[in-house]
């Protein structure tokens, strides 16, 4: 029975059901055939939600919508342009560089695609890039922002998993630093094979801090995140909070473009994009009762252990698993439904759940870039008004250091676990 | 265009619960940083809220056709398919959504007088909102199939 459910469920979400649907569909079919009481539907569907740390996912889903619409987005695009704008790839090493900053404000890569890329691609544009190769580069420096803290998808593998997420959060910094570098370094080898244009000189320290001060309370708010967390004075739901209010503050005090008609706008997409993820979460929560009621997790445990059990080859075997399910599912639902199947035997064999964490979500975000059902791609192509064909070849070259950084971030523990074991 | 007043209300609703979502955490914060004193309660508001703000927000996913779902195959297949399909999506829909829905005011009706343990936020209260979820989305999948029905594959 059990492993109808999940057919019912591919099948649905294959015919372009909502996920919610695809979900409950043959949850509910589950709890009335087999005679279940019905206030288990209504149950663990409402407290599902019934999470803390969850919290944080809304809070941080307002504060990149706050960002792009009070122009905390252009002040950090232009320091970017001004510190790394004559590195060879000029603005491709701005576009990169600013996702870093940005991302250390939103937990969502589509915030970072929807608001700043805008930006960088028609800045790029007008410099005389092309359009593809703008988009491209947007859409593969998106990847960092949700391993780099703060960042949703790690909030919800962290409540699906019981993993902490102040640990997951840190984990994901050195990953992120290292992917940018990686994308930095196959920008500056394109620029320097196509001739892509940069800017004319080096700046100036005058016109570097010149750039820096309008955009330092925007840079001041990833740095009082993490050491908030570092320090132990917020949880990673307080931080989102606090984080909240001072992209407030700085929008309306300090740089006086923030309206109230900007956070209502922001404030109702952040309900919507909130409700239907955390929907998916209520529902996933019927559907992991029964995964955990006919044993499918321990089953597939049992199968995946008796082939092998060495670390090394269970963690390819989720890059594979992770990478074609980033491929079809969006990072929530593939880290709802397939993480509690997965997840056990990799660290029943000894693998720490926080390196699985980031493995998983670091795959799930390349996913973003993969068609057919990769959301950044959609995004970026619309905005940049390039043909997807176009936006695929131009993406090409940037696999290679996403790949070299999952394989990193996968077989060298310390890379993720260094930061998480000085706390622990 | 004007907005129906439901979807204005449920709109400054949700916002309001936002607001407050937002101001909690930050308040336990300076509570505990700035004046040492412990602010009782407010984990168990916050999540509170936040079971309202998914659930009530919920139909505004609806009415904006914002459902998270792969669409790519279903854009594949020729048009009447494609209208069979989306029309199937909402009878399914809003069948399931009404199936939550009467689960829903059973469990309600059956925990009465329950409450949370710290701030005895009655148990209906939390369940209200996923009455309003699924009642709100079962009543908007029915008002889109009847709409998509008139229209015909064509449209």
């Amino acid at each position: 029975m059990g492993y109808l459910v999940i057919l019912a469920f591919v099948s649905l979400f294959v015919a372009g059901f909502p996920v919610v649907y695809a979900v409950l569909i043959p949850a509910v079919v589950y709890v009335l055939l087999g005679g279940f009481p019905l206030d288990l539907l209504a149950q663990r569907v409402t407290y599902a939600l019934d999470s803390f740390p969850l919290i944080a996912v809304p809070i941080f889903i307002f504060v990149g919508n706050l960002m792009n619409t009070a122009g905390i987005t252009d002040r950090i695009f232009r320091f970017a342009d001004a510190a790394v704008g004559r590195v060879p790839g000029g603005l491709a090493q701005v576009n990169i560089f600013s996702s870093l900053i940005f991302s250390g404000m939103s937990g969502a890569a589509l915030a970072d695609v929807g608001g700043l890329g805008r930006i960088e691609i028609r800045a790029m544009r007008e410099r005389g890039f092309a359009a593809p190769y703008a988009a491209s580069i947007t859409a593969a420096s998106a990847v960092v922002g949700p391993i780099f803290p703060p960042s949703i998808p790690l909030i919800v593998y962290g409540s699906v998993t019981s993993v902490s997420i102040i640990q997951l959060l840190l984990a994901g910094i050195v990953p992120a630093l290292i992917c940018v570098g990686f994308l930095m370094a196959t920008a500056a080898i394109l620029a320097l094979r196509h001739n892509h244009p940069r800017s004319a000189g080096w700046p100036s320290p005058r016109a570097v801090v010149g750039a820096m001060l309008p955009a330092l309370p925007a840079l001041f708010a990833p740095v009082l995140l993490v050491a908030g967390m570092l320090l132990g004075l917020f949880t990673p739901t307080e931080a989102a909070s606090v984080t909240a209010i001072y992209v407030l503050f700085i929008g309306i005090v300090i740089y006086r473009e923030m309206t109230w008609r900007h956070i209502v706008v922001a404030a109702l997409n952040t309900v919507r994009n909130t409700s239907a993820i955390l929907i998916i979460v209520a529902a996933a929560m019927l559907f992991g009762w029964i995964l955990a009621i006919e044993q499918i997790p321990q089953d597939f445990a049992r199968l995946v252990l008796g082939v092998t059990s060495e670390p090394w080859a269970l963690l390819l075997f989720v890059n594979l698993i992770m990478l074609i399910a980033g491929m079809f599912l969006d990072s929530t639902t593939a880290t709802l439904l397939i993480v509690p199947i997965v997840a056990p035997p990799v660290v029943a064999a000894g693998v720490d759940p926080v390196h699985l964490g980031i493995v998983v979500i670091f795959n799930l975000m390349i996913g973003l870039l993969t068609p057919p059902m990769g959301l950044s791609l959609f995004l970026i192509a619309d905005i940049a008004g390039i043909q997807m064909r176009a936006l695929l070849r131009a993406l090409l070259p940037f696999y290679l250091p996403l790949i070299g950084s999952l394989l990193m971030i996968t077989f060298v523990e310390d890379v993720t676990l260094w930061i998480p074991r000085m706390m622990r | 265009m004007r907005q129906p007043l439901s979807t204005a209300v449920l709109g400054a609703l949700t916002c309001a619960i936002l607001f407050a979502l937002v101001l909690v955490p930050a308040g336990q914060v300076f509570f505990r940083g700035a004046l040492g004193l412990p602010f009782i309660g407010a984990e168990e508001f916050s999540r509170f809220l936040l079971i309202c703000l998914v659930f009530t927000g919920y139909p505004l996913v609806v009415q904006a056709d914002e459902n998270i779902a792969m669409k790519e195959a279903r854009n594949a297949l020729p048009a009447r398919a494609r209208h069979v399909l989306t029309l199937l999506a909402h009878a399914v829909g809003a069948a399931v959504a009404a199936v939550m829905c009467v689960a829903t005011v059973v469990t309600i009706s059956r925990n009465l007088n329950n409450a949370t343990p710290t701030l005895n936020i009655p148990f209906w209260l939390f369940l209200s909102a996923t009455f309003v979820a699924f009642a709100g989305a079962a009543v908007l999948h029915v008002m889109i199939l009847l709409r998509l029905g008139r229209q015909g594959a064509g449209d």
